[in-house]
């Protein structure tokens, strides 16, 4: 039955692309098309695996916490590389140089004081959810809805993020109408969702996050190759076409407030991410908990430096060259807008390190990107409203776990 | 009978000697990381110059890029260092003070 409603939506998104090339105007990207279904047929191949391994709502939300702390490291990892860091950091390197930087170190220094600080009380009281451990030791009712509502809130405007981010990549892809995209969008995720559960959320977040790696170190030695591995050449060339302003901190956080109260922002808005909260749930032990979040910084750090050269990479690479200006809106406001705004950066410089069928990988990398973090995050929301209002609040607890897992 | 355990638990030398290495431990470090990234970020807010100049005469890296990529570092360098410590010494305490309540 799933099987065909797996083979029903793909075709059906075919004729959705085919109705719309006619239409599109801009030629079609074949073998950009083809590795993106073959992607998202590979990761629902995957989901619909989990979905006959979740039995019960510990499955369900969790994984079974039987996921090692490498695979854990990786999932988290997949998780944090949403395409808000590899899209959105990449495009502000490529905008403004240093300044994305500062942002990505922003990102990444939350981590190790989540280690220190959350994680290991949250981890031991080995509930699902945020709200669990906030009502475990405050009166339960209230408690449970203002954290639901907070994890709620979190969700819906970081869905929003994704969502838009999802829908720009489809439309520079297949030619599509935004509303269109967004909702072909809208339609994978609750599928991911429904099926898989934590379990097919972790195995798409490891596989993808294995990928983006792979590929953004692709682009990042094509980059360097080009420089003969000299940064100091990289960065001069850059400059050469922008200038030197790029190479220090600037536009973007020009007074010390706003320089504090981003950095700030910046690394409680790691903490509070209720889909990467959960993850620590996932491991098997403390200690899995804990060597999962040191792989992840890892890998979070070697990714973040990797966007970092990617973003130059775009300004050498992708500025200045004809084939990916924005001729439209060029000739509306000047300078050199590039198709589909800075964000596509990247996606620009895979076409140009690795013309067509690497221009496919990446795009598809970057939507699976998209689904995987979406999927967590809607299973976050989900989690915080069936578990934590519906079961607890609603029902007093007195619900199983089944009619849980349902709701 | 429960609440006998967890008193006995909570009296223990060694559960005491765990919980203070630890929380101390672990508020330490975190200290160390965001004096580390305030530092940095401060020197953005107050000093950008600074993180502005070139490495050496003539070229255009800035000392800003080493110091950046220096603080991812400092970050998985902390965390290796947090969970090395806490995987030997922090658990095998813990398991220490869990055989004693099994052997009660």
């Amino acid at each position: 039955m799933i099987n065909r409603v797996f083979l029903f939506l793909i075709l059906g998104s075919i004729a959705v692309f085919a109705s719309n090339t006619a239409a599109a105007p801009k030629e079609l990207n074949v073998s950009a098309i083809v590795m993106f279904l073959i992607f998202v047929s590979a990761t629902l191949g995957i989901t619909y695996w989990a979905a006959k391994r979740t039995k019960s709502a510990k499955d369900f939300y969790t994984a079974g916490g039987g996921i090692t702390g490498f695979q854990n490291g990786m999932a988290i990892a997949g998780d944090y590389m949403s395409a808000a860091s590899f899209l959105g950091i990449s495009g502000l390197v490529y905008a403004s140089g240093y300044d994305g930087l500062i942002y990505s170190i922003g990102f990444l220094v939350g981590w190790p004081v989540i280690l220190f600080m959350i994680a290991e009380p949250l981890r031991n009281l080995g509930k699902y959810t945020f709200a669990d451990v906030a009502s475990y030791r405050l009166r339960q009712a209230p408690v449970r809805i203002l954290a639901a509502f907070g994890s709620i809130t979190t969700v819906i405007l970081y869905l929003i993020a994704q969502m838009v981010g999802s829908g720009k990549l489809i439309q520079l892809l297949f030619g599509l109408n935004y509303e269109v995209a967004v909702f072909i969008v809208g339609i994978l995720m609750i599928l991911y969702v429904t099926f898989g559960g934590m379990l097919a959320t972790t195995w798409v977040q490891i596989i993808k996050a294995f990928l983006l790696l792979s590929g953004a170190t692709f682009m990042s030695i094509a980059v360097m190759a080009h420089y003969n591995f000299n940064f100091g050449e990289l960065f001069a060339h850059a400059v050469e076409l922008k200038d030197v302003s790029i190479m220090a901190p600037g536009k973007l956080v020009s007074d010390p407030i706003s320089a504090i109260s981003l950095a700030v922002a910046l690394i409680f808005g790691v903490a509070g991410l209720p889909h990467i909260l959960m993850r620590f749930f996932t491991v098997s032990d403390a200690k899995e908990a804990r060597k999962s979040v040191f792989y992840a910084t890892g890998f979070i750090g070697y990714f973040y430096i990797l966007t970092f050269i990617i973003g130059f990479g775009a300004i050498v690479m992708v500025l200045g060259n004809p084939q990916y200006l924005d001729l439209a809106k060029q000739a509306i406001s000047g300078g050199q807008p590039i198709l589909g705004g800075n964000n596509m950066a990247a996606i620009h410089l895979s076409h140009a390190v690795g013309g067509d069928f690497f221009l496919g990988f990446i795009s598809a990398v970057a939507f699976a990107t998209i689904l995987a973090v979406v999927s967590g995050l809607t299973l976050a929301g989900a989690s915080a409203i069936s578990h934590d209002l519906y079961s607890s609040v609603i029902k007093k607890g007195q619900v199983d776990s089944i009619t849980e897992m349902k709701v | 009978m429960q609440k006998n355990i967890v008193e006995l638990i909570r009296n223990d030398s060694d559960y005491k000697e765990l919980v203070a290495k630890r929380s101390s431990f672990s508020i330490k470090l975190s200290i160390i990381m965001l004096i580390v990234y305030f530092g940095f970020i401060l020197l953005i807010a107050y000093f950008p110059e600074v993180l502005g100049t070139p490495l050496s005469e003539g070229s255009v890296t800035t000392v800003g890029i080493p110091v950046g990529m220096g603080v991812i570092f400092f970050a998985f360098i902390i965390t290796g260092i947090y969970t090395k410590r806490a995987n030997s010494e922090f658990d095998d305490l813990n398991n220490k003070i869990k055989d004693k309540v099994k052997g009660m």
